[in-house]
């Protein structure tokens, strides 16, 4: 440990901050319809949940619906948010939950339900996580991979 | 159907055993005092007084602290450190979530800790003069010096 601050990547500019409170919306709706689509043992949920995430990753959080339907009813009654986030690892983390979504689908097409439900409980887990503690795990592994890639 | 009914309650059970422990570290963190915690050394503050903010490069509340730093003691030292270029520094005072800013006397000593950009804007309501630090109109980028 040395006493003074060594020398490394300095900051990158971040873009403008958004509402968490949108991120978090967004992770609690994609927690309860796993959860309620897991209950029922409907599989489509996978890939239906795949694409409303998927526009917001793709097309940015003006695509996502479950983002404009909080921009627009949500919002405005809550007031403005105390403070905000950056919209990048919330992203990744949509991105992540995405992958595995598409994963439980084609495990779904192939026969292997048990591996499919899994893979969507686990995004179902974590989204519930991350919408009742703020921990978002995806937004956590964006920082680490992007401390690691600035040190390369 | 009633296995499945089952397995959501213990999953949503683990969630909110999680979301207790992390609540509970919150706080912990939140409520941590400066009493114990080790000097700011003088090159790291430029030698006088200083705020030490550390940051991550994600962290959008960080630049609130600066932006209220900046307005409420316009002139004083203000140093930037990324926690995750530098996480033994960030280890050091106890750090585990951005922005945690700490403010050092001339002697170095940490006289305050701050979770959060809130908590530095009730710090500065609470304390009603400046506490008479360095001039230095931009934040020092302490990774980078």
């Amino acid at each position: 440990m040395t006493a003074e601050p060594t020398t490394a990547t300095p900051l990158q500019p971040a873009p403008a901050g958004i509402d968490p409170r949108g991120p978090r919306t967004n992770q609690a709706v994609l927690a309860v319809g796993l959860a309620v689509g897991f209950a029922f043992g409907w599989w489509p949920v996978a890939p239906v949940f795949a694409v409303v995430l998927g526009l917001g990753v793709a097309l940015g959080p003006q695509w996502g619906p479950v983002l404009v339907a909080y921009r627009h009813l949500l919002a405005p009654r809550l007031g403005p948010p105390t403070e905000l986030e950056d919209p990048r690892p919330p992203r990744f983390a949509a991105a992540i939950g995405v992958g595995f979504l598409a994963a439980a689908t084609v495990a779904f097409l192939a026969g292997a339900s048990v591996l499919g439900w899994v893979l969507t409980l686990i995004v179902a887990a974590l989204a519930a996580l991350a919408a009742v503690t703020g921990l978002c795990v995806g937004c956590e592994m964006y920082v680490l991979i992007s401390r690691l890639r600035g040190r390369r | 159907m009633t296995s499945r009914i089952l397995i959501l309650f213990l999953l949503g059970g683990g969630v909110l055993w999680l979301r207790s422990l992390w609540q509970r570290r919150q706080r912990a963190d939140e409520n941590r005092q400066s009493d114990g915690l080790p000097q700011v050394p003088a090159a790291l503050r430029g030698g006088g007084p200083a705020w030490v903010i550390f940051t991550t490069p994600t962290c959008v509340a960080c630049r609130s602290v600066e932006q209220i730093l900046a307005t409420d003691r316009p002139g004083e030292r203000v140093v930037r450190i990324d926690a995750t270029v530098d996480p033994e520094l960030a280890s050091r005072w106890e750090v585990r979530r951005a922005p945690t800013t700490l403010l050092a006397d001339a002697d170095g000593n940490v006289v305050a800790r701050l979770v959060g950009a809130e908590a530095v804007r009730r710090y500065l309501n609470d304390t009603a003069s400046p506490t008479t630090l360095a001039a230095d109109s931009e934040p020092l980028d302490a990774n980078s010096a």
